[in-house]
């Protein structure tokens, strides 16, 4: 231990030292030979500390003689150069804060400035469109890029398209200088010129599309493509669209084709008992003999993007569709297609609470019910039965159908029909596969005399005919027959309206028949047939009247004279009461506007 | 029941906490916007629970509950069996119970009785409920109705003779799945943790509570 020391301390270099000493004091060095002759190891270290102590203590008086300024004074000594070095220090100093100063400035400007740019127009307006976004949209984060959900899914859809889009900065450079302005003053939507968002939409949701519903009269070839679709695609590519407008049109397209592969799906698994086709696009239902009904997706994408076979198909598509647009787009079915769709979705949501609150969840009333209230098997299956979106679809375009024709027949038979006044009353509350048609049939000049009300019930396979003693008709699809039975209606409110006028003349019904057999035979229904007295009973009219045959009137004269002589072949005088022979009117020549008012002037005459 | 394991729901998953009745509130509208249709109006019950009880010859006491709307009144009543509770480790994160749910009329209590059943004691509760997907939630307050006279038997429930149990309302979130689905656990557990700071829902275990 004592070793290690003794060698650290010989390390120690007191040379320096030493060669000052030296010259201090030869005395000393002179006898340090003598001296330096190792006795003990601590001989030379003891040496330097006297010396050391000694030019301490010279040290001390030397401080102790300038401190007390007796003997020494000590003066600063000046010199030129010091006093020229602050100055110039200074304005170094000087010049180096101002370009310190100046590049921060310049700093703080140019932060400021970006600042500023970025508010007006990219980065903070990215965020707060992204905030816009957010409010109408489903975004996530995934990774570095913002995800956003198309899909109905969250509404109750079950379409397995994922329907996902992502938002991107905008990069592109401005189109003009003065649109951040522009954009920055319209806080409510983006600005219409240039948009910090960019929208990437899967490439088959891009585009316009939507739901071709028409309605087919007339076998055509089955290949010849019923669709035409009514949109200009030129008109399309042009318009510029925001965020807002390209997104909500890829959730339509993706709506219509969630909409298209329900209704296919349908069409290939239900049993119709006409087969409906599904042919790539469109789906054909057949209605009615005759008339088809034509469900499509129409879906088209602008034509500068048009790489693919596909889109120069639309594009032959939309140049077809300029020539003539043969079934017009029924407006109303494609309008209760969405609604059947989004009412799947809000039923997939809204399952009946479950009451009391321990029981099963998602079970639908009815089938809770069925264990207590012990339901057969006959409701029970009757529950089970889901009508789909195409049967009712279906059901809706026939009563359509039906409805406009029965219509149209009406108006074919109030404007065919002189006689007789047919004024037709639309009932305003209807259902979708239910309305009501009131007809009153009156006699121009005698409206108060007598009125037939007729109801016509259509739904979406037949038509009830409802008259007003309570007579029913039903009658299927055919609008032809409606038309006859219309006839008939129509030819006994002519009889009926005449009886009247008979009570009202003051004459006597003798007889009527609603289907007499006397005659020639009617295309449709039967005739009947009216036979009135005149009050003094001299007169007797006899009319017929059938549906297609018109009325056929005949008088009798019945004099009754005041003498009587009796003969050999009359001996009685109540054989005066015999008609005379029945002549014949020719009421085409008679004056009046129609039957009853030429009824009423034969009436009058025959009276006189 | 057994027959079919994999049709008939069979587990309840079920976490369970308590709210005071003043920030009561505050729940009801976290949940009306965490659940489904929010848009909706909140859906409140009334329900009144029976429990019965018998005792099988190995001497456990075998308990069904019934329990009845009193809102609706023309609803089917409800019978359930409950199975013991199982904790689980840490790993599960919802106490699981096997349950059977039978709809029935309103004499199954009569039926009960002719069986043997003794009814053990009966509560009311009412309150709110919220579903989320296969999750329903639960926000109820538990009243009882003291029964003055014995002949008395249907006591009226109304403001004026219910007694509050606690100060507070009991919040469950449970789903009926067939067992084996532990996912589902998990997504309880997800529903809890965003209740968090307002009630903390967790696997109670009754008979340590006893």
């Amino acid at each position: 231990m004592s070793e290690n020391l003794a060698r650290m301390v010989q390390r120690i270099d007191f040379n320096s030292i030493e060669s000052e000493e030296d010259n201090d004091d030869t005395s000393e060095t002179k006898e340090s030979p003598s001296l330096a002759a190792p006795q003990w190891p601590w001989e030379s270290a003891r040496n330097k500390i006297r010396s050391a102590l000694t030019e301490i203590h010279v040290l001390e008086d030397v401080l102790n003689i300038a401190k007390e300024k007796k003997y020494l004074v000590l003066d600063p000594v000046s010199q030129d150069s010091v006093d020229t070095k602050p100055i110039v220090s200074l304005v170094a100093k000087k010049k180096a804060f101002a370009v310190a100063a100046s590049i921060i400035m310049s700093g703080a400007d140019r932060i400021k400035q970006s600042k500023n740019d970025a508010s007006r127009s990219q980065t903070s307006d990215f965020h707060s469109e992204l905030m816009q976004m957010r409010q109408s949209w489903r975004l996530r984060r995934a990774g570095n890029s913002i995800i956003g959900d198309l899909s109905y899914r969250s509404a109750g859809s079950w379409y397995p398209h994922p329907g996902n889009f992502e938002v991107t900065k905008n990069e592109d450079p401005p189109k003009t200088q003065a649109s951040p302005n522009q954009s920055s003053n319209s806080p409510i939507g983006p600005g219409p010129k240039q948009s910090a968002l960019k929208v990437k939409i899967p490439s088959d949701l891009e585009g316009v599309a939507y739901i071709h519903v028409c309605v087919q009269e007339g076998r055509n070839e089955l290949d010849d493509d019923p669709i035409k679709p009514v949109i200009d695609l030129e008109a399309l590519s042009k318009i510029e669209l925001t965020w807002q407008q390209k997104l909500e049109n890829a959730q339509n397209v993706l709506f219509c084709k969630e909409l298209f592969a329900k209704l296919a799906q349908e069409a290939v698994q239900v049993q119709f008992p006409i087969p409906t086709i599904v042919n790539s696009n469109v789906i054909i239902a057949t209605l009615f003999p005759g008339i088809q009904l034509n469900i499509g997706l129409v879906h088209l994408t602008p034509p500068k993007k048009k790489r693919k076979f596909g889109k120069f198909e639309n594009h032959e598509i939309a140049e077809k569709n300029n020539e003539s647009v043969k079934f017009p787009h029924k407006h109303v079915l494609e309008h209760t297609l969405h609604q059947l769709l989004r009412e799947i979705h809000y039923n997939a949501l809204h399952h009946p609470m479950p009451h009391p609150t321990t029981a099963t969840l998602g079970l639908s009333r009815l089938r809770y019910f069925a264990g207590p209230e012990a339901y057969d098997r006959h409701v029970l299956t009757e529950s089970c039965k889901n009508e789909t979106m195409l049967e009712q679809i279906i059901a809706q375009a026939q009563h359509f159908v039906l409805r406009d024709q029965a219509l149209k027949t009406i108006d074919d038979l109030s404007k065919e029909i002189k006689e007789a006044i047919i004024i037709v009353h639309c009932l305003c509350l209807n259902s979708p596969i239910r309305s009501c048609i009131k007809i009153v049939i009156v006699s121009s000049g005698y409206e108060s005399l007598n009125r037939t009300p007729v109801t016509i019930h259509v739904s979406s396979k037949n038509m009830t005919i409802i008259c007003r003693e309570g007579k029913k008709y039903t009658l299927h699809y055919d609008v032809g027959l409606l038309r006859e039975t219309l006839l008939s209606i129509i030819s006994h409110h002519h009889l009926s309206t005449i009886q009247n006028l008979c009570k009202l003349m003051g004459w006597r019904c003798i007889s009527y028949t609603s289907n007499c057999g006397i005659g020639s035979i009617e295309q449709i229904g039967t005739a009947s047939s009216l036979l009135i007295a005149s009050p003094n009973d001299e007169r007797v009219i006899s009319i017929r009247h059938g549906p297609t045959s018109g009325a056929v009137v005949a008088v009798s004269t019945n004099p009754r004279d005041q003498d009587f002589y009796p003969s050999s072949i009359i001996r009685d005088r109540k054989w005066q009461n015999i008609q005379s022979n029945y002549k014949s009117i020719d009421l085409t020549k008679m004056p009046g506007k129609n039957l009853i008012n030429k009824i009423e002037t034969l009436m009058s005459f025959a009276k006189g | 029941m057994t027959s079919n394991p994999k049709l008939i729901p069979q587990q309840e998953y079920i976490l369970q906490g308590s709210i005071n009745d003043s920030a009561v509130e505050m729940l009801l509208h976290r949940l009306q916007g965490l659940c489904d249709n929010a848009d909706d109006p909140t859906e409140t019950f009334l329900d009144r629970e029976y429990i019965y009880s018998i005792k099988n010859p190995s001497g456990q006491a075998v308990m069904l509950r019934v329990r009845q709307d009193l809102e609706r009144k023309d609803y089917p009543w409800h019978l359930r069996y409950l199975g013991q509770p199982e904790i689980g480790d840490k790993t599960r994160a919802t106490l699981v119970r096997s349950c059977i749910d039978v709809a029935c009329s309103n004499n199954v209590c009569k039926f009960l009785t002719e069986m043997g059943f003794k009814k053990d004691y009966e509560f009311y509760s009412k309150g709110y409920m919220f579903k989320k997907g296969r999750l329903k939630v639960i926000v109820a307050k538990i009243f009882h109705v003291p029964t003055s006279e014995v002949g008395q038997q249907q006591p009226v429930f109304a403001d004026s003779n219910v007694q509050t149990v606690t100060q507070s309302y009991l919040v469950e979130v449970s789903i009926v799945a067939p067992s084996g689905s532990d996912p589902l656990a998990d997504e309880i557990k997800q529903f809890a943790d965003q209740l968090k700071p307002l009630v903390n829902l967790e696997k109670i275990d009754p008979r340590r509570l006893a």
